[in-house]
């Protein structure tokens, strides 16, 4: 009898406890199924299904179990898709429903990453110093140099780019890249300095040789001209032609030397990103 | 053994019971999965991403409600969802479903004649309103004050006081101040800035409000006529006829820069009045009172 009853008793209690505990079971085993179904498409780059299905695992996960996971993940589709301010939203969230460290840190790394993508450098570096600058990231140092030195690179400063990469190795690949870049651009002040000094020596100075003559000869004669015009006591002639075609000249060869200059520099950093795009394997934004 | 055997003879009783209990369950947790996808639940997380403004994904959800059961609510909800999304005509199409016997047919008509009335095409939009299929029973209202405004857009307004009746108390005196500028816009004439600037180089592009550019044109014109008239004084004939010829040039340059001056300056009233009009009328909904359903 005694047996009888204890094994009665904890078959009840078995009962009771499936009972009570069977629904919240299934419920968090559909939302798992749920959530692997979502997965699934996201590895399939099936992005614009996988957002549907993570906000539909938001929408019914009541105890808001995955919702970190999904906000992320919805923010990675975004990002994938090229819609950087939505995916930033979702990054947010996601960084608001966790109270994991590592979580929020990756979920404000992805908020400084997308910035970097779309070209709001200045927000990146601002959340790349906020983080710095917060105790408990004090291990995740290096990637915030990285991702430091890469927005630097976007923005086209890449002097500092190169000092961040330092930080994390002196013979870092980045590093190097962004040595090179530096060495190799032109400087804007010199090109107009000596474009000052010597008509058309700027462009030469970038390359131009055809830019550079055609500017030399156009000064010579004008300033002959003008020079010309007062020798003969042509005060007027000589104020017009020095101001209105000597002067032009004169001003735009120097505008003209700081714009070959631009662009050539333009080309090196389009050289470096083409690189970066095409033939770099570490991570990229 | 007894004990074993009593054992024995009550534990299957229970272990049906167990069975009856747990089997279920597990068997709930595939159901559930599928109920996600369920009509019912389709439409709760519809009516979400409806009201999180992703309408593309509501519209997904209400089609495939739509499937199962009819709803005017839902077509109703995924044109306005396909017009949220710059998708007009299929919008449009959408809310034709509803122009007969729908609770909704009035709504969606005048959906239909606000998004026509978008499409810029007011020739269309007057026959279509002419058209009294499209007429709503109960917004007659709207439609006229749409009308006059199509014909306002098109400057074809005869009748000041029709167009101004059509509005309500509240809105007339802002439709009369529109009005005006579309009656008496302030044009600029292009032939009194011609003359004006074969007079006096530069005059004609001061009338037309660009008074820095009139003011160069007047210089540069007369110091190059002062060039040219200097240098064949002074026997340089052939410095003389270069500054002739450029003088000539920009004394040219000036009247036609005066002309397209003036052009640009009617553009810009023109562009004024339809972007401040349009403001008026998108902040107003054009006068459309839009559904409670529609999660403002």
């Amino acid at each position: 009898m005694k047996l009888y009853s204890k094994i009665s008793a904890i078959i009840f209690s078995v009962i009771i406890m499936s009972v009570t505990f069977s629904e919240r079971l299934s419920a968090q085993n559909y939302l798992a199924r749920q959530l692997s179904f979502a997965d699934k498409l996201f590895s399939e780059e099936l992005y614009f299904e996988a957002i549907t299905e993570y906000k539909r695992l938001m929408f019914f996960d009541k105890d808001k179990i995955h919702d970190f996971r999904c906000n992320f993940n919805i923010g990675l589709c975004y990002k994938y898709g090229g819609f950087y301010d939505n995916a930033i939203v979702y990054f947010k969230q996601a960084e608001l429903s966790t109270i994991i460290d590592e979580d929020i840190f990756q979920s404000r790394i992805q908020v400084a990453r997308c910035n970097i993508l779309r070209k709001t450098t200045s927000v990146a570096l601002s959340i790349l110093n906020d983080l710095e600058h917060e105790t408990r990231f004090a291990d995740k140092k290096e990637d915030i140099y990285y991702w430091r030195g890469w927005a630097l690179m976007v923005a086209d400063d890449w002097e500092n780019a190169s000092r961040s990469f330092y930080y994390i190795d002196p013979e870092h690949p980045l590093k190097l890249l962004c040595d090179n870049v530096e060495g190799n651009k032109y400087s804007v002040t010199f090109a107009k300095v000596i474009s000052y000094i010597l008509p058309g020596s700027g462009q030469f100075y970038s390359g131009n040789y055809l830019s550079g003559f055609m500017s030399l000869g156009w000064n010579l004669w004008l300033g002959f001209l003008t020079v010309n015009s007062f020798v003969e006591d042509r005060i007027f002639d000589g104020l017009v032609i020095g101001n209105l075609l000597w002067l032009r000249f004169y001003r735009g060869n120097v505008q003209n030397a700081e714009n070959f200059v631009l662009q050539e520099n333009i080309n090196i950093a389009n050289n470096a990103y083409k690189f970066l795009q095409n033939n770099f394997t570490g991570e990229k934004p | 053994m007894y004990n074993n055997s009593r054992v024995k003879f009550h534990i299957y009783p229970w272990l049906s019971l167990i069975l009856l209990v747990i089997l279920p369950s597990l068997h709930y947790s595939q159901q559930s999965f599928n109920d996600i996808l369920s009509a019912e639940n389709r439409l709760k997380f519809g009516n979400y991403l409806f009201c999180q403004k992703d309408y593309l994904r509501a519209a997904d959800e209400y089609r495939e409600y739509l499937k199962i059961s009819n709803n005017d609510t839902l077509r109703f909800k995924i044109g306005y969802s396909l017009f949220k999304l710059g998708r007009f005509h299929e919008s449009m199409d959408n809310y034709k479903s509803l122009f007969y016997n729908s609770a909704l047919t009035d709504e969606a008509k005048l959906q239909f004649i606000k998004i026509k009335f978008l499409l810029n095409d007011f020739a269309d939009f007057r026959s279509i309103i002419d058209q009294k299929n499209y007429s709503t029973n109960n917004y007659p209202g709207i439609e006229t004050k749409l009308y006059q405004l199509s014909l306002l857009f098109d400057d074809l307004v005869t009748d000041s006081l029709l167009f101004i009746n059509s509005f309500d108390q509240d809105e007339k005196n802002v439709m009369l101040k529109f009005y005006m500028q579309r009656k008496y816009p302030g044009y600029k004439n292009e032939t009194t800035a011609g003359i004006l600037s074969a007079i006096i180089p530069g005059l004609g592009k001061i009338y037309a409000d660009e008074t820095g550019d009139g003011i160069t044109s007047f210089i540069l014109t007369y110091a190059l006529s002062f060039l040219s008239y200097n240098n064949f004084k002074n026997d340089h004939n052939t410095r003389g006829w270069i500054f002739a010829g450029l003088a000539a040039y920009f004394y040219a340059g000036n009247i036609y820069g005066s002309l397209s001056a003036v052009q640009n300056y009617n553009a810009a009233l023109n562009f004024r009045f339809d972007s401040d009009l349009r403001l008026y009328l998108s902040q107003k909904n054009y006068f459309i009172h839009e559904p409670d359903f529609l999660c403002k």
